[in-house]
């Protein structure tokens, strides 16, 4: 297992996993075709070339290039994988909550995380600050680049589009 | 020329150009905002103004957008538009050492140099260049773009391998989408959405601010700011004294801009691309760049610049816009009643040539303006990473979705940079991935057209035959050799200081 999290194996998988994906749709006429084709061949080479490395490097006993993460790493990627998910809930609710409301909640629960020294100060900060950037690009973008945003579909009427 | 000067220098054209150009700074500093964007919102403001001054607003913000899209490329790695690209290779290591005022007065003062030669080029050399332009057909541009590819050599990093992936996959999302050809659906997966393709503005939004992102969150908790500001006085004369260092370096970053920004289609990304590649090539000392050396910042920002007066010309003289933003003030003219070409040439050069002299003074207004903010913009870099990062991922949002008004573009930007901050971890850069996505739609439809052509008279005769085609396949065989032969060079070296420690 230890082995599979080599990086050259690991980039060699990935890429033939990509040329499957982008080989499973094709048609008669090469026109359309070629461009893609080739750049799905240049990356079947490269996984090749990447995953063969990495098989030779465990045959002749080399000590491989290891993935392996500190603690400290593990924490970084926690707090990485947290942040990814507040901001996946936060695409997802923007079309219920309506834009700007989604936006400060997203931009408040992920700076109230992200603040390693809670005080009260700076629980304060990461709603204010906030709060104060949707308000400003709201009428930067609203009025002034007439972007329509999403709209609240729970509760029509009551929050700004 | 001298009315057109005339007409330039009057107080209210100069005013309305200043504004365009604080626009402009605003527009070009927001990722997903694009100089094409800005200028269109602006035309409707344009309508109850002269013609001179209404296309000399457009022109100011056109302009100063070229150089404002550097200040995130540098600050915080997030290119503004896509012709910042190379911007922030060297700009964002610069802001990590403590250089980020020089790194935007580098910019601001490249930007001013690339745009007066680029508005030069339009004054002096319009029916020349133009002539040679039109020489470039589908299978020029072809090649152009193959030889634009081989700067993956420069991004690549340890792996050529891996950078040639790279490219191949950024060119495989270009692909999705309809066809160019039979107008076929390639790689939607039954998704409609995706019909549409992927957003050239999401996805660089994608491949380079959402890594970026997930980065500053990742050290948050080792550092509370991107950087160390350290405020330096004299910071503009030092750094203008560093560019003007290097002559050679402005003025052939200058020509490629001014050359590439008049092939319609080409554009303002590869201009900074093919730049930064040939400021590589073409110096003595390579190591640096990439880890923060100014020249590739400089001949970036310059080729860029200098491609958006440019891109101009093909506009004014055969009416033919050479870029997005050209074709907006192409549809701003048209409204007026004015056709673009050779006929506005004859009926009103006056306001074409004030038109060029209004692309200079945009370069030395923004040069004025950046450089009185530059010390106000670095200190975004004391913004603490705890309310940046959120800060970005908004505004990131707010760009991919503001394109197209497609929630998908926003859910494919988040779904790149997942997978660009995944495989970073495994030693791809983002260069070559950006550099496919960049190239593709440009590659392609010329490919397909070549091809169209080739059914005619030949494979041999379309692609293989001609002064421009030979030159290109030249380069582009010189530039692979060169790096290959490079990296030999500096395995050697490696291997040879290795058994000497030993």
């Amino acid at each position: 297992m230890q082995r599979l999290l080599d990086r050259d194996l690991l980039t060699g998988l990935i890429l033939l996993c990509i040329f499957g994906i982008f080989s499973a749709d094709n048609s008669a006429d090469p026109k359309d075709w070629i461009f893609p084709i080739l750049a799905n061949y240049v990356i079947l080479i490269a996984g090749i070339a990447l995953f063969t490395r990495g098989a030779f490097a465990l045959i002749i006993k080399r000590l491989p290039d290891i993935i392996h993460l500190t603690p400290e790493e593990r924490i970084a990627y926690f707090d990485v994988l947290v942040f990814f998910l507040i901001v996946l809930a936060y695409m997802f609710l923007m079309y219920g909550l309506g834009f700007w409301l989604s936006s400060w909640l997203m931009l408040s629960i992920t700076s109230i995380y992200l603040t390693v020294d809670k005080t009260r100060r700076n629980i304060w900060l990461a709603i204010i600050v906030p709060f104060g950037a949707c308000i400003v690009f709201y009428f930067a973008f609203l009025y002034f680049f007439y972007v329509p945003f999403p709209r609240a579909t729970w509760w029509p009427g009551l929050m700004p589009d | 020329m001298i009315e057109g000067l005339y007409q330039a220098l009057s107080l209210s054209t100069l005013l309305y150009l200043t504004l365009g150009v604080m626009i402009g700074m605003v527009v070009g500093t927001l990722p997903g905002l694009t100089a094409t964007m800005g200028t269109a919102l602006l035309v409707p403001f344009t309508f109850a103004l002269p013609t001179g001054e209404g296309i000399a607003m457009l022109g100011g913000l056109y302009v100063c957008a070229m150089f404002s899209d550097a200040i995130p490329a540098c600050l915080v790695n997030t290119p503004g538009t896509p012709a910042a690209m190379a911007t922030a290779f060297d700009g964002h290591p610069m802001t990590l050492q403590g250089r980020g005022q020089e790194a935007i007065v580098a910019s601001c003062f490249s930007s001013a140099l690339g745009t007066v030669f680029g508005a030069g080029c339009y004054l002096l050399l319009a029916w020349p260049l133009i002539a040679i332009a039109l020489k470039f057909g589908p299978p020029e541009f072809c090649w152009l773009g193959v030889f634009a590819l081989t700067i993956i050599g420069s991004l690549a990093g340890d792996s050529i391998l891996k950078g040639l992936a790279g490219a191949a996959i950024g060119l495989l999302i270009s692909s999705v989408g309809i066809s160019h050809g039979n107008e076929l659906s390639r790689f939607t997966f039954g998704i409609p959405q995706l019909q549409g393709g992927v957003s050239l503005v999401a996805g660089l939004i994608g491949i380079f601010a959402i890594p970026q992102v997930f980065s500053m969150v990742a050290e948050l908790r080792k550092k509370e700011f991107i950087a160390e500001y350290k405020p330096k006085g004299g910071e503009t004369l030092k750094t203008i004294k560093k560019v003007l260092s290097h002559p050679w370096h402005v003025l052939r970053s200058s020509a490629i801009g001014s050359f590439i920004g008049i092939l319609p289609g080409a554009g303002s990304p590869i201009a900074a691309l093919v730049s930064y590649n040939e400021a590589i090539r073409w110096a003595k000392d390579k190591s640096q760049f990439g880890k923060g050396d100014l020249r590739g910042v400089t001949a970036s920002e310059i080729a860029n610049n200098a491609a958006a007066p440019a891109a101009m010309i093909p506009l004014v003289t055969l009416g033919v816009p050479g870029s997005s933003p050209a074709a907006v003030i192409a549809g701003a003219l048209m409204l007026r009643g004015l056709n673009p070409g050779p006929e506005l040439f004859q009926n009103d050069g006056a306001l074409v040539y004030s038109f060029g002299w209004s692309l200079l003074f945009a370069g030395i207004v923004t040069f004025i303006l950046g450089s009185l903010f530059a010390p106000l913009l670095v200190r975004i870099i004391r913004i603490p990473l705890r309310l940046l990062a959120p800060l970005i991922m908004l505004l990131a949002t707010i760009g991919a979705y503001a394109i197209r008004n497609n929630i998908y573009d926003v859910y494919i930007m988040l779904g790149l940079g997942v997978f660009v901050f995944l495989v970073k971890r495994l030693g791809f850069h983002p260069g070559p991935i950006g550099l496919g996505l960049i190239l593709g739609p440009i590659i392609e439809p010329s490919l397909i057209q070549a091809l169209y052509i080739s059914d005619a008279i030949g494979i041999g005769k379309v692609f293989f035959t001609g002064i421009i085609n030979i030159s290109l396949i030249v380069l582009t065989i010189v530039s692979v050799g060169l790096v290959v032969w490079t990296r030999r060079k500096d395995q050697i070296q490696e291997r040879e200081s290795a058994s000497v420690k030993s």
